[in-house]
């Protein structure tokens, strides 16, 4: 009995131990927006209950002086993060697409609270590395719930530019004229004025019909020409779009608005692009920005040139594959189904750097639907309609009175504007137009994660297979070995081969004593044509393209064991040991 | 002998750290130390009027020095001088150093009126590259590159195999070889020309071994990216020396953030081996080339009810795409960029005058010093150049010095110089960068003049037993010495030139208010109308800063006690004022009590701020 007793505390003492060596339980949930501190704050709590698994650090800091914080989600157990290939997420270069941020949040929960319990998850944070920037413009993003404001406000860093070229910066921003911490819309009656009332909901504006009278004219956002220059909020705070100024064909700001002076201006763009390049082991982006419901992908300019044949296959199975995770997403191609963009990041990292990557635009406005499955419209042309696939603003009032009880959307309130007179002040919120109503948040975040964790799976993995060993002389033997890919990944794009853009990948073979005569790829194995390499043949430079292999022979002199290696900066290194 | 005097020869043209009878050298370029260490002094004996400010370190631990020269507390236009942004042109660096040394000392008048930022070593770790034997081409920074993408970085790096200090070349017999020797002049080696039934006998490599074993020879030498490529206008990306992209080189990065927080810069001087003064950068006659007008996208040209096939003058398609999209804020600006028009690639024909006027007052400064006579042209500016950056994106007037270019080898060579000429003719007429001669013709031409110049420059080729090729010669034409003149002829190309800085500081605009006019209208009511004018040559901004919206134009202010503006703002922008007099009215309709004082006020970042007392005088009822 006693013994028993004894038993059972040790069982219960290993029982704790080995649920603390596991984690602390981390409760974050996602019914709701993080703000500046509280993101700092998950990311801190996820990197104290998972010590092993996650590396939390500053990559430096922002114009404001905020930290950039990198959390990597990784187990170090297995080996340092840079030999296994990476998957680089990141949020909010735009500081008002605010839920970029709870996609990363999400995505590093999710991978840390299920490694215990989900062998798959467990697989890929033992032979992944996440690394996720949950917040790119932390300064912008962090004012977002903090400033008066509006769902468009926020976008850019907080470098003082001087937008009307008056020699004077950021000095006519909105002002949030009735204290309501809101940025909403100003209107005047005025008999020529383009919109009038919706004749079923006073709210909505609709386009006045020719020769008919006028009731609306519409000023802007809240604010008052705080220069007297005759314009209104013509400067306001910042003007340095990060997502324009990347390295790759930076244009200057009369050619991209809000470039910023020269590339990587800013400080989070700098950190970032020197950050990226100390891994080269990153194989896949995710950029997550809030409008559209679309996964984007380069080129977003003519400067950009064509992708590679073998590199659009590759985006055209993720892209598709993500449409299926994501319902109403669509895959699309920046240049040609949306406009032209010079030095964003997307570009600069498949371009620059060789790594695939999508731009993932979280929020697709007819999700704020108020109608019944038939009445579905279908897009009349297609996959070219991106934009006003939303709900109509009639029926969006419907879905903000019926779903949110009316929180998305402020009445129009008369005011008296010092310089307008009588003016009306009303229209969508902050939290509205570009972000989930909270209730859709959940679902949206898990998708879109499962499809980074999706990506993830996708990552180079190679195994190096036996073909054969042929005795051909005495001590001379033909090796043939494989290396398979089945994942969607390849070692290099296309882009990367093209431009040599990093180390090529090596297969290479070593032996005591092993001279190694002739080597080269196996263009065919049957008819046995090989392009053999003129020098150095124990050294073979070749990549393992996406769902696919690559066959490479020896002949060698020599006895014993041999070592066949395959070394890649993307995919783990392979060793195969053969007995000639 | 011959080993150590070609040494010196090339020594001589570079770091001239060496001097015998034959190259007896009056001059001697400084070393990064010795440059180092008088910077310093003059910081701490002139500290009334000299800072020295440390820009960044480079990736070889250096430091990248910027020397502030001018009057304490004064806001005076500056002018910003950049020497050898590209590391391999020591004489950009002393003309630089002297230009200091002037300003510290006899050229008090232009250290009073202006403020000079001079980096006398644009890319201090390719320059400290010349005073380290071997010598080699090779001027990058120190950052580590892995050029040929294999295991490695900088693994395969040339070799001195002769002993002579110098990497020169190796030609080796061989049935693959594209190179054959000059006809006339064995020592130079050109690419054969199947069309002219000439035949390739010799493979060219420099001189090395394969370090690696892949076949290749010094394809993976020490380091570097040339902070001098990688400045963002015309960046060009995929080569192994201009960095991964534009602005990454800390050399490059430092002087783009120190210029854009030094909006007072009027002008960039680079001293380097283009030179603007000698010839005027072209501009195509093209109207669509050259940016005045513009076709419009079918799509949008569908939309706006325009002909896509026809060019339009943008001011005509901003009257047409503000009347179709009701922006009536929308600019020329905002307009190129909704026409994806791209950035300028050709000055714009309107700062054309002013350049070409300056260099007509250039060429009469040099041939009255006695520097005249037909040289090579002078470089084109390269991708990703400081010059370019500096008038395309920084868009101030931008001028650039090389102090010396190869003269013209003698008559008989002169035919391959026509024809080279004939082809950049065509070039310019068309603007066609396909026509540019090609470099291997314009190689061939600067190796003829060199040659003529110095023909010790070259070694001859003497036969060596090389480890992997066997039997090859080593020669050809030595490194560096392309770069400069005869060592004796340094100090007065640079002492003879300088002065014309003076001139050029001269021609900065500077803003005046050239006349006020104060016309009573009825009670306490007047008409203030004031023309403000640009005093300097140059234009302000310059016509490519005013497209590129940097630098902020002028701005004139009207403020006074108690007072009514009835018609215009307090604060009027004027966008541009074209040089020598050149003004724009501003009018007021103010009203205020008769007799008191307004202060009108016309300010600029980098012309001058002018201010003006008037009294509201007049007026009776």
């Amino acid at each position: 009995m006693k013994r028993r007793y004894r038993m059972f505390w040790v069982v219960v003492f290993c029982a704790s131990q080995s649920f603390c060596l596991t984690a602390k339980e981390v409760r974050l949930t996602f019914d709701h927006y993080y703000d500046g501190p509280a993101v700092v704050q998950a990311l801190r709590d996820m990197h104290a209950a998972y010590p092993r698994l996650t590396r939390l650090e500053s990559l430096g800091q922002t114009e404001e002086g905020r930290d950039i914080w990198l959390l990597t989600v990784h187990n170090q157990k297995t080996g340092p993060d840079t030999e296994f290939p990476g998957v680089y997420v990141d949020g909010a270069i735009h500081g008002n697409e605010i839920q970029a941020t709870e996609v990363c949040l999400y995505l590093a929960w999710y991978l840390l609270s299920h490694y215990q319990q989900n062998e798959k998850i467990k697989q890929l944070v033992d032979e992944r590395s996440f690394y996720i920037v949950p917040v790119v413009n932390v300064d912008s993003r962090t004012r977002y719930f903090v400033d008066a404001g509006n769902p468009d406000i926020g976008r850019t860093a907080r470098v003082a530019h001087d937008d009307d070229r008056d020699g004077r910066k950021d000095e006519d921003g909105p002002d949030d004229l009735d204290g309501d911490g809101e940025i909403l819309q100003m209107r005047v009656r005025h008999p020529f004025g383009k919109w009038r009332n919706h004749p079923d909901d006073a709210r909505v504006m609709i386009p006045v019909e020719p020769g008919k009278p006028g009731q609306w004219k519409l000023l802007g956002a809240e604010g008052f020409d705080n220069d007297g220059d005759g314009r209104l909020n013509e400067d306001p705070p910042g003007y340095l779009d990060m997502n324009r100024n990347y390295g790759f064909h930076w244009q200057p700001p009369y050619v991209q608005a809000g470039a910023g002076d020269f590339p990587n201006s800013a400080r989070a763009t700098r950190a970032l692009s020197e950050f990226i390049v100390s891994k080269p082991n990153i194989c896949f982006n995710f950029a997550f920005h809030n409008y559209g419901g679309l996964f984007v992908r380069g080129p977003g300019s003519k400067l950009a040139g064509r992708y590679q044949p073998e590199d659009v296959k590759v985006y055209d199975y993720l892209g598709r594959e993500g449409e299926k995770i994501v319902p109403g997403y669509m895959y699309v191609i920046g240049m040609m189904d949306m406009y032209t963009t010079h030095g964003d990041f997307d570009q600069w990292m498949f371009s620059n750097l060789g790594i695939f990557g999508f731009v993932g635009e979280l929020f697709a406005p007819d999700q704020e639907s108020y109608r019944r499955p038939t009445d579905d419209p279908k897009p009349k042309d297609g996959r070219k309609r991106l934009y006003g696939r939303g709900p109509k603003d009639i029926e969006r009032q419907k879905f903000n009175d019926v779903l949110t009880q009316g929180e998305m959307f402020r009445g129009w309130k008369k005011f008296q504007h010092p310089d307008f007179g009588e003016i009306e002040i009303g229209g969508w919120k902050k939290f509205t137009t570009r972000t989930h109503q909270t209730f859709l948040l959940p679902e949206a975040l898990h998708r879109n994660a499962a499809l980074v964790i999706f990506t993830a799976g996708h990552a180079p993995e190679i195994s190096l297979e036996k073909i054969s060993v042929t005795k051909i002389k005495k001590d001379i033997t033909r090796i043939r070995i494989r290396a398979a890919n089945r994942h969607a990944l390849p070692t290099m794009s296309g882009m990367a081969q093209r431009h040599s853009l990093g180390r090529q990948d090596i297969f290479r073979i070593q032996g005591k004593g092993l001279t190694v005569l002739s080597g080269g790829i196996i263009d065919d194995l049957y008819l046995d044509r090989v392009a053999y390499v003129d020098h150095r043949p124990e050294m073979i430079f070749s990549t393992v393209p996406s769902f696919g292999y690559r066959e490479v022979q020896w002949i060698v002199k020599g006895r014993g064991r041999v070592t066949v290696t395959f070394d890649s900066q993307k995919a783990r290194n392979q060793k195969l040991t053969l007995k000639l | 002998m011959g080993m150590n005097f070609r040494l010196m020869v090339a020594l001589s043209v570079f770091t001239q750290m060496c001097a015998t009878a034959a190259f007896a050298a009056p001059f001697a370029f400084q070393t990064p130390a010795q440059i180092e260490t008088r910077l310093s002094q003059i910081a701490k004996q002139k500290k009334a009027f000299a800072k020295l400010h440390r820009l960044a370190n480079t990736p070889g631990e250096r430091a990248l020095h910027l020397m502030e020269l001018g009057p304490p507390n004064k806001q005076v236009p500056a002018v910003m001088v950049v020497a050898n942004m590209r590391g391999d042109n020591p004489r950009a660096s002393e003309a630089a150093l002297q230009l200091i040394e002037h300003l510290v000392g006899d050229w008090q008048k232009e250290r009073q009126s202006y403020r000079w930022y001079v980096i006398p070593v644009g890319n201090p770790d390719g320059y400290a590259r010349g005073f380290v034997l071997p010598l080699a081409d090779n001027f990058g920074n120190a950052r580590p590159v892995n050029d040929d993408h294999d295991d490695a970085s900088d693994e395969d790096g040339p070799e001195d195999l002769n002993h002579d200090g110098l990497i020169t070349f190796m030609r080796q017999l061989h049935p693959e070889g594209s190179w054959l020797p000059v006809a006339d002049n064995p020592v130079l080696m050109k690419k054969a020309e199947a069309g002219k039934a000439e035949a390739g006998r010799y493979r060219l490599y420099s001189e090395g071994i394969d370090n690696d074993g892949d076949g290749k020879i010094n394809e993976d030498g020490p380091g570097g990216c040339n902070p001098g490529k990688n400045f963002p206008h015309n960046f060009k990306h995929y080569t192994a020396t201009d960095g991964q992209w534009a602005g990454r080189e800390p050399e490059s990065r430092a002087v783009m953030r120190f210029a854009f927080a030094h909006p007072d810069i009027a002008m960039v001087l680079v001293f380097g081996h283009s030179n603007t003064l000698r010839k005027t950068p072209q501009a195509s006659a093209d109207a669509v080339t050259n940016g005045k007008r513009h076709k419009v996208p079918a799509r949008l040209a569908a939309r706006l009810g325009l002909d896509a096939s026809e060019a339009y003058p943008l001011p005509e398609l901003l009257v047409m795409v503000r009347a179709a999209t009701g922006f009536r804020f929308m600019n020329e600006n905002m307009l190129r960029t909704f026409l994806g028009l791209g950035a300028a690639n050709t000055p714009h024909l309107d700062d054309l005058p002013y350049w070409q006027e300056i260099g007509k007052r250039y060429e009469q400064f040099i041939a009255e010093a006695g520097l005249g006579g037909a040289g090579l042209d002078p470089e084109e500016f390269g991708n990703g150049s400081i010059a370019e950056w500096a008038y395309y994106q920084y868009g101030v007037p931008t001028f650039s010095l090389n102090f010396w270019t190869l003269p013209k080898a003698p008559a008989p060579l002169q035919k391959e110089e026509e024809d080279v000429k004939k082809a950049k003719a065509k070039h310019l007429s068309k603007a066609d960068p396909k026509k540019k001669p090609q470099k291997k013709d314009l190689e061939l031409q600067r190796d003829r003049a060199l040659y003529a110049y110095r023909a010790e420059s070259f070694l001859p080729w003497t036969a060596f037993d090389h480890p992997s090729l066997g039997k090859v010669e080593i020669g050809g034409r030595l490194p560096r010495v392309s770069l400069g003149p005869r060592p004796n002829e340094v100090a007065d190309l640079i002492s003879k030139q300088l002065p014309f800085l003076q001139n050029l500081a001269a021609l900065l605009p500077l803003i005046s208010i050239e006349r006020v006019e104060i016309k009573p209208k009825g009670r306490q009511t007047f008409l203030v109308e004031a023309w403000i004018a640009n005093e300097g040559f140059l234009p302000y901004p310059s016509y490519q800063g005013k497209r590129n919206g940097r630098p902020s134009p002028v701005y004139a202010t009207l403020a006074g006690p108690s007072l009514l503006f009835l018609e215009g703002r307090p604060r009027s922008v004027i966008d541009l004022l074209p040089g020598s007099k050149g003004s724009q009215k501003v009018r007021w309709l103010v009203q205020g009590s008769a007799g008191s004082r307004l202060v009108l006020e016309a300010r600029s970042q980098s012309a001058g701020t002018v201010t003006k007392t008037l009294v509201l005088k007049g007026g009776k009822l």
